[in-house]
């Protein structure tokens, strides 16, 4: 398990939106769902897939001349015509291209690999109450190599958090929880009709899934403030995150729903609600997929605030995007 | 009169600053040397005469409301200009501005949003958005230092023809210069010139030494009459107001002022508005003499505020509102097209190690926080004993997109000075000079800034004999060729220049207050200071290392260019060589991004100028030390090196100070610090500076300050000497727009992801832009 490795598209430094302090967020490649709305298209697949960005492509051509399958013809606009269903991953055209506009997403890493560029910002981690975040993609699709980086993390000394979307077995999602100090659980939809229709899976496992996270939380009584608990090892602390979609799931029915759902949980630290954005709409073209998203405006902070109110009536400590409610936008 | 409305009447003042050159121009000059015996006499005599001229006829003012009173030098007696408009203020009645000051100031005193942004505005226009603006004083060839034309004229054609071979006249005083605040709140005017009586009246003339040493004594004798005189005059000044105001507040006031400037004249400073006058007093006229910046101000300053407030005297409101009187005095002096080094540094070790942050570091914070202001341009000093609350203070104001403070690292500095031979206790002292070069406050001429050292041009000129060199250690050590003999020509520069100041600008006034010239009784251009470093200064490492990197992957190791191929892409600015250029660009790995791959180049360049300056003396006794700065030099440089090997377009930026190449650090602000903490600061007892760009998301939110803190004191722990934070705003942000490849790395974060900015759609960089307006 040592060894253990796994497919991952991303380690962002610096990264502080994904729980306490300065953190770096290791993104991990495959999704059980499929969120219209997801603004991470290149985290759902199971399998290293080449993304273009027109923005720096100086269309010199050595893309087409490296396929051997002869997928980049054309150039510049080769890419943008990839029959994906025929491109083996190879990387030679990423290979080739000097400027940088091929990237193959998606890099095999070993867990201890990671662990050892977590310990670069030791420092920083130690400074600021920050840590390491798994995020994805869904964490728990690579159980062994998600709990390799963590126990790693955790025996170097550094805080924990998984941001999960909860579509996993209860077996893979609690042997991550061994090792997390911050569970961040995003909830999208009450109805597991809608779920199934927005997101391409019902929300039952996910919400049983939630269920047995919010318990164990509870039995930790306080659970780990902000920052504390690397090394403590006692059971992780809850956020959960809703994102918030105009006409998709921020319907009264919905948001009603959702609260009697949250509030009834034995233990939730808080809830974060994420106003959507459309900002993933380049990397759909970037990846040759459709958007259907791509004229939904974002929340009003009004709505918000709406939305907050409904839920903190049932008791819930609400932040928007991560913000105290009075705190300006 | 409220304190809110006495702040709206004072920023009145700012918006006549920014004039600096006497409209008379050279014709209407006076001049000293028609003086008897005057042509026959030292040039230091000459010099402090002119000097204490000045002091006796510039125009004297006080503005209404203020406390802390001194006009700047900007005019000739004569001149119409702030004369007339002086005369006009005086009229302003003590009402005035009250309606925008509510606007402005909510009562109460506490600042409001509308309030700092006008500030802002009125000193809007030319404050450049680059933490080190441009030091553009007009300086021909080897750099002659700042030039008010105020003085009357001193010099012998003789000397002045002799000057100008260097570039030097007599209003240079080159080399970043910082008087001795301390000491003369601790002396008094009264007390340094009854030092230098009692040295002069125990002098053996008969000799040539003993006359020189005389001649210094009795040049800083007529300063500081002048000195005492000028005090006076404002001491009369503001007893004829006193006589003409209606208020009577405002006439125990101007009597007040007028008892302040009466006792400094003949004795040192006993409260903390006095300190306070005297400091400004020095400030004002140092200013004139080229030294600019104010030092540990929260250290020598204190005490006058302890005693005050221990004996009941002071009040901490009234203590605000003097210091609230003090930064706009600094403001009046401000020239907006220029960084005129008013800096200010805060916190930081005591002389045994313990922290000395206290109660005024945080008033010097809050005054700069709550006034919006350019000046005093503020620094802190952390060290791992700095209490968290002046930690999250400093955070707060760097994260509210104020470009201050800068930072700097007790921890890595104090061991660097210890090591350039400085003692502990002293090094404990430092302060940061015009810009970031280090100095130890009170006891230093540290001649920074006029021998420099710009290693991209060495490179450039290697890289053309590229085709010459078969191994990456022969390219090496070609480079190091061209550095030595870059090195040389700055030290020979800088030497010249150091023996020539003397000969023209003597500095009589800043000598008084640095310890060691009344001591040795040689002036400070001389070498009578404790300290004589003189640093060199190298810019575009980072440029240089990228380069290094790029030549060494494409050529040496992959061999995937040849050197001739790069040579000629290189002259053509890398025509129809694109494919080239981005594998330079992205094949190779950049400063910034703790890669020890060039991480270690850089190591390597500074180790080896280090070593190249290291026991070298200068004219003045002391040693050169390096540091690693650009000051603004980056951006002409810039526009004037062609194409570079790091991929770099001709005439495209390049790295300002010790900072990654712009736009190559991309994995975030700690790599940027691990990258540069590689270098052991040892190597540079001058400092080094180095700028990180963060995004206002990076910083904002509930965790936002704290984050902040967290980055400070990871800084503090990874060992850099010295950073500057920039939190960027929409101007950036448009500027991104506009140059893509300088900001490939601008980092926003965007709802759970992170995201480039520049690689973004038009629409959502418009977006962004949108969300940072009004930082
Ligand atoms: S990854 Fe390989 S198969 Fe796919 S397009 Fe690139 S070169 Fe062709
Ligand atoms: S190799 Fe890269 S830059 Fe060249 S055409 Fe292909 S994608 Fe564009």
């Amino acid at each position: 398990m040592a060894g253990a490795a796994g497919l991952v598209f991303d380690v962002q430094r610096f990264a502080v939106h994904d729980g306490p302090g300065i953190r770096t967020t290791v993104f991990l490649k495959g999704c059980s769902l499929r969120c219209q709305w997801c603004h991470s298209p290149e985290s759902q697949s199971s399998l290293p897939e080449v993304m273009y960005s027109a923005a720096v492509c100086i269309g010199c051509g050595a893309c087409a001349a490296a396929c051997p399958r002869g997928l980049m013809a054309g150039g510049r606009s080769g890419p943008g015509q990839l029959d994906r269903n025929a491109c083996q991953a190879c990387g030679r055209c990423v290979a080739a291209c000097n400027a940088g506009a091929l990237v193959m997403v998606g890099k095999t890493a070993r867990a201890e690999e990671i662990v050892a560029r977590l310990d670069r910002d030791r420092m920083l981690y130690a400074a600021s109450g920050g840590g390491v975040t798994l995020s994805g993609g869904e964490p728990a699709l690579q159980p062994d190599f998600a709990a390799a980086v963590l126990r790693g993390a955790r025996a170097h000394g550094h805080h924990t958090a998984l941001e999960t979307a909860g579509n996993a077995p209860w077996g893979s999602l609690s042997a991550l929880l061994e090792h997390t100090d911050l569970v961040l659980f995003d909830v999208k939809h009450a109805s597991g009709d809608e779920h199934l229709a927005l997101t391409g899976a019902r929300n039952e496992q996910i919400l049983a899934n939630l269920r047995r996270v919010s318990a164990m939380a509870g039995a930790a009584g306080a659970g780990a403030g902000a920052g504390a608990g690397a090394g403590e090892n006692g059971p992780p602390r809850l956020i959960v995150r809703v994102p918030v979609i105009p006409d998709v799931n921020d319907q009264p029915g919905n948001i009603a729903a959702l609260a009697v759902l949250l509030g009834g949980l034995p233990r939730v630290g808080r809830v974060e609600l994420l106003p959507y954005h459309n900002f993933g709409v380049a990397k759909y073209a970037a990846l040759g997929r459709e958007y259907r998203l791509s004229s939904v405006p974002s929340p009003s902070r009004a709505a918000l605030k709406g939305i907050a109110a409904i839920l903190m009536a049932r008791g819930l400590n609400v932040s928007i995007e991560g913000a105290g409610l009075d705190d300006p936008p | 009169m409220t304190r809110h409305d006495r702040l709206e009447v004072l920023l009145k003042t700012l918006s006549s600053v920014g004039r600096i050159t006497p409209p008379g121009g050279e014709a209407g000059r006076p001049s000293v040397l028609d003086e008897p015996g005057a042509a026959a006499s030292p040039v230091a005599i000459r010099k402090a005469r002119a000097l204490a001229w000045l002091l006796r006829n510039v125009p004297v003012h006080i503005y209404p409301g203020e406390l802390i009173v001194g006009l700047p030098f900007r005019e000739l007696p004569g001149d119409p200009g702030v004369q007339g408009e002086a005369a006009s203020e005086s009229g302003v009645g003590e009402a005035a501005g009250g309606e925008a000051a509510a606007r402005l100031l909510p009562p109460g005193g506490a600042a409001g949003e509308g309030y700092i942004l006008e500030a802002r505005r009125r000193l809007a226009g030319g404050w450049p958005l680059e933490p080190y603006s441009p030091d553009i004083f007009g300086i021909p060839a080897a750099g002659a230092g700042t030039r008010y034309g105020l003085l009357p004229r001193f010099a012998t054609d003789q000397e002045l023809h002799e000057a100008a071979r260097v570039g030097l006249d007599e209003n240079s005083n080159p080399g970043h210069l910082q008087a001795g605040h301390a000491r003369v709140l601790a002396h008094g005017w009264s007390g340094l010139r009854e030092m230098a009586a009692a040295k002069l009246a125990a002098l053996d003339e008969t000799t040539e030494i003993g006359a020189g040493r005389a001649a210094f004594l009795r040049s800083v004798l007529i300063v500081l009459d002048a000195a005492r005189d000028f005090a006076l005059r404002y001491a009369d000044l503001a007893e004829t107001q006193a006589g003409a105001a209606a208020d009577p507040a405002r006439r125990a006031e101007l009597l007040q002022i007028a008892a302040v400037c009466r006792h400094l004249a003949d004795a040192p400073p006993s409260t903390f508005w006095e300190a306070l006058q005297l400091h400004y007093f020095t400030h004002l006229i140092a200013m004139n003499q080229g030294a600019r910046q104010m030092g540990r101000f929260d250290q020598y300053m204190y005490p006058f505020l302890a005693a005050d407030l221990d004996a009941g005297r002071l009040t901490m409101d009234r203590a605000a509102e003097l210091l609230d009187c003090l930064w706009v005095k600094y403001n009046q002096l401000t020239d907006i097209t220029v960084d005129n080094l008013q800096n200010m540094i805060l916190g930081g070790q005591d002389q045994d190690g313990g922290d000395a942050t206290n109660l005024l570091s945080h008033m010097c914070l809050d005054a700069t926080d709550r006034l919006g202001l350019v000046d005093p341009k503020l620094s802190v000093r952390l060290h791992r004993g700095t209490p968290e609350g002046f930690v999250r203070r400093t955070a707060e104001i760097i994260a509210a997109g104020r470009y201050q403070p800068g930072v700097y690292n007790d921890e890595a500095i104090i061991p660097a000075l210890v090591g350039a031979g400085i003692p502990l206790e002293h090094a404990r002292d430092y302060s940061n000079d015009g810009c970031s070069e280090l100095l130890i406050q009170g006891r230093t001429n540290p001649w920074c800034f006029e021998a420099k050292v710009h290693l991209l041009q060495c490179l450039e000129r290697t890289v053309r004999r590229l085709e010459d060199f078969a191994t990456f250690d022969d390219l090496f050590s070609a480079l190091k060729g061209e550095i030595n003999r870059a090195v040389e020509m700055a030290l020979a520069n800088a030497n010249l220049l150091q023996v020539a100041a003397p000969r023209i600008s003597p500095n009589p006034l800043v000598s008084a207050t640095v310890e060691g010239c009344l001591e040795r009784m040689l002036d400070l251009t001389e070498g009578g200071a404790l300290y004589n470093p003189a640093g060199l200064c190298a810019s575009g490492v980072a440029d240089t290392a990228d380069g290094l990197a790029a030549l060494r992957r494409m050529i040496y190791v992959e061999r995937a260019v040849a050197a001739g191929d790069l040579v000629r892409a290189l002259a053509t600015d890398f025509d129809g060589e694109e494919r080239m250029r981005q594998a330079l660009l992205n094949r190779a790995p950049k400063f910034g991004n703790d890669s020890d791959e060039v991480d270690d180049l850089v190591v390597a360049l500074v180790q080896h100028m280090a070593g190249r300056v290291r026991g070298r003396v200068n004219p003045r006794g002391g040693e050169y030390v390096l540091g690693l700065f650009s000051y603004g030099d980056y951006i002409g440089h810039g526009l004037m090196t062609g194409a570079t090997p790091d991929g770099r377009r001709r005439g495209g930026g390049i790295s300002p100070n010790f900072s990654p190449a712009p736009g190559r650090d991309l994995e975030g602000p700690f790599a940027v610090l691990q990258s540069t903490a590689k270098v052991p600061p040892a190597l540079t007892p001058n400092g080094r500076a180095v700028d990180i760009a963060l995004h206002p998301s990076a910083v904002s939110g509930p965790d936002g300050v704290a984050n902040m803190a967290g980055l400070l004191r990871a800084f503090v722990e990874v060992g850099e000497m010295q950073v500057q934070f920039n939190v960027l705003d929409g101007k950036v942000l448009r500027e991104a727009q506009r140059d893509p490849e300088r900001y490939r790395n601008l980092t926003v974060r965007l709802w759970g992801f992170p995201a480039y900015f520049v690689r973004l759609p038009r629409e959502f960089q418009e977006h962004l832009i949108a969300r940072t307006a009004g930082r």
